[in-house]
């Protein structure tokens, strides 16, 4: 991607973001309040008309209970990586409350995410030899797209549970022609996610919270490609690989400033890293066992 | 809504070879002439046709070739390397291997698997390693062999598996372990069974047989005979004085080599307890 178009994108984000920050606000405020709830990890959403715009996510209101969002990341990943498309990772959620009480609240979401990475396959790619035609590329498209359901329970004004599930289908699609051979493939892979948040507020600013999350079930994941091995002979080869373990999980102490408009989230916790905006994991080994939580929002 | 449902890797059941490969290991056939005399012919028969025909090359250069481009895919550090899939570590995989067969007249480049025939078997992979038996089945599979300057067409129809392994210590035994990617398959011994129609120059032949290709070209037929046992004819293709006997009176000797000769042309075998004919 050209370097003078990345940075037209980034300032248009940046843009984005403060001129959120700068309009007129509605009657929605956010500091914490019986009214204004955590957004993330909860059955809640975004009033009706309502913004939230942040580093990781902007999400608008479109109807009463109705949200929607796209996570900046995957997005901004076109920027930063060669190997993504220029547009880097796109994808929406829909995240509706179904059932708002007073002590009781439900919720599901549904998110759909695409990506595509490429990459040189050239065997002269190891004595940096740049890929000069589309044959040496290998390409791999990927669909992710988690379904969640949350529950929140307010015990007493101060203290609220959230306890969720999310299930993750995943499906990735490559294919290659180096040089002599011709692969192409796929991969599915599943996974269940259960998660629960406990909210401690301690004044209309700040709320503190304790997230764990835990995989109990990933599926055998199976990569299928196409193998040719001359102009006679090919396979289809269909191989078991382990993407992640079960029972990863992660547990986070973190908290959530709450401004008049200004949010911060952000916590640091022990185990694997959840990655929101795509439903997967980062296995702990990665990461030294580093399960960090951060963002920067506007709630208007 | 789109919907994803994760497989699981289905990894068909092998073809036994437990019974077959004790069977050459221990033949308890006694030989005789009453024995000889009733299947000699059938077995002549299948000797020359297994011999003009080179099945077994023709299944094995197949299998050969995906091995190498397996090992070609492998790193150092035993990882499958799949560009644009992905590195597996020492991976459990299953292929499903077409070929079509080259038909009888090489220089005809439209062959295709409908008018010379197609070879389709299964290979499994064990943590990276190639699992002892490969089967599937040959539908009209067309090749010629090539036997000194004479072009001989051949056909197989039918069912095909092949177990490879190592020589054991025991004479006529051989291991059971997975192969490694790397290891050259034609080292080992290849251990077939044949279920179908074999044709050589139309003469047409069936066959249910297992028979084993030794590294150095040696050929061992296995011979049951139901409730009387089974012993192992032993030939050198292309060497028609060098056959061989082993029953449960003519056992192989320390080397793994026969100890009993036998010419089928000659009807004639000289085991331990002396010379038959029929």
């Amino acid at each position: 991607m050209h370097p003078h178009l990345r940075k037209h994108l980034l300032v248009a984000v940046l843009c984005a973001t403060s001129v959120g920050a700068s309009m007129t606000p509605s009657k929605a405020h956010a500091y914490h309040t019986y009214k204004e709830r955590l957004l993330d990890t909860t059955a809640y959403s975004l009033e009706r008309r309502e913004f939230r715009l942040g580093v990781m996510k902007l999400s608008y209101g479109i109807f009463k209970y109705l949200q929607f969002s796209t996570y900046t990341v995957p997005w901004l990943a076109g920027l930063f990586l060669d190997e993504f498309e220029t547009v880097g990772s796109p994808n929406i959620e829909f995240k509706s409350t179904l059932l708002n009480r007073k002590r009781f609240a439900l919720s599901v979401s549904f998110e759909l995410v695409w990506g595509r990475v490429s990459s040189c396959t050239s065997p002269n790619r190891e004595a940096d030899v740049a890929c000069t035609s589309p044959e040496e590329f290998s390409a791999v498209d990927w669909l992710v797209y988690p379904i969640s359901v949350t529950s929140s329970v307010r015990i007493n004004s101060w203290v609220s549970i959230h306890l969720g599930a999310k299930y993750t289908a995943t499906q990735a699609v490559g294919g290659a022609q180096p040089v002599d051979t011709e692969v192409s493939g796929s991969a599915v892979v599943d996974m269940l996610q259960l998660y629960g948040m406990f909210e401690w507020r301690l004044s209309r600013v700040v709320a503190l919270t304790l997230t764990t999350r835990w995989l109990p079930y990933v599926s055998q994941t199976v990569v299928r490609g196409e193998l040719v091995i001359d102009e006679d002979t090919g396979a289809v080869i269909g191989i078991e690989a382990d993407v992640l373990d079960d029972n990863a999980f992660a547990v986070i102490p973190g908290a959530v400033f709450s401004w008049n408009r200004a949010n911060i989230r952000l916590g640091v916790g022990y185990g694997a890293f959840f990655v929101e905006p795509v439903g997967l994991v980062v296995p702990a080994s990665v990461l030294g066992y580093v399960s960090p939580e951060l963002d920067v929002f506007v709630r208007f | 809504m789109a919907a994803s449902c994760a497989e699981t890797l289905d990894v068909p059941p092998a073809p036994e070879f437990e019974d077959v490969l004790a069977a050459y290991a221990n033949p308890t056939a006694e030989v005789s002439s009453a024995i000889m005399a009733a299947v000699a012919d059938e077995l002549l028969a299948l000797r020359d046709q297994l011999e003009e025909s080179e099945v077994f090359d023709e299944i094995l250069d197949v299998i050969v070739d995906v091995q190498v481009e397996l090992d070609e895919n492998t790193d150092e550090k035993g990882n499958l390397v799949v560009p644009g899939l992905g590195t597996f570590p020492a991976p459990n995989a299953v292929l499903e291997i077409s070929h079509n067969c080259p038909g009888w007249n090489p220089n005809d480049a439209g062959d295709s698997a409908e008018t010379s025939g197609s070879v389709q078997l299964t290979m499994v992979l064990n943590l990276g390693d190639i699992r002892p038996v490969v089967w599937g089945e040959a539908a009209q599979c067309q090749f010629s062999a090539i036997i000194g300057e004479r072009a001989l067409q051949s056909k197989y129809h039918g069912e095909i598996a092949v177990h490879f392994g190592h020589e054991a210590d025991s004479p006529g035994s051989v291991g059971d372990e997975p192969i490694s990617t790397s290891e050259p398959l034609r080292d080992l011994v290849a251990t077939f069974i044949l279920l179908g129609t074999l044709e050589v120059e139309g003469k047409q032949l069936e066959i249910r047989r297992s028979f084993r290709v030794r590294d150095g070209g040696v050929i061992e037929i296995l011979w049951e005979l139901g409730s009387e046992g089974s012993f192992v004819y032993v030939f050198n293709p292309g060497t028609g004085s060098e056959q061989w006997i082993i029953d449960a009176n003519c056992p192989r000797d320390e080397k793994n080599e026969p100890t009993c000769g036998c010419k089928l042309e000659e009807r004639e075998c000289t085991l331990i307890s002396g010379s038959i004919s029929w």
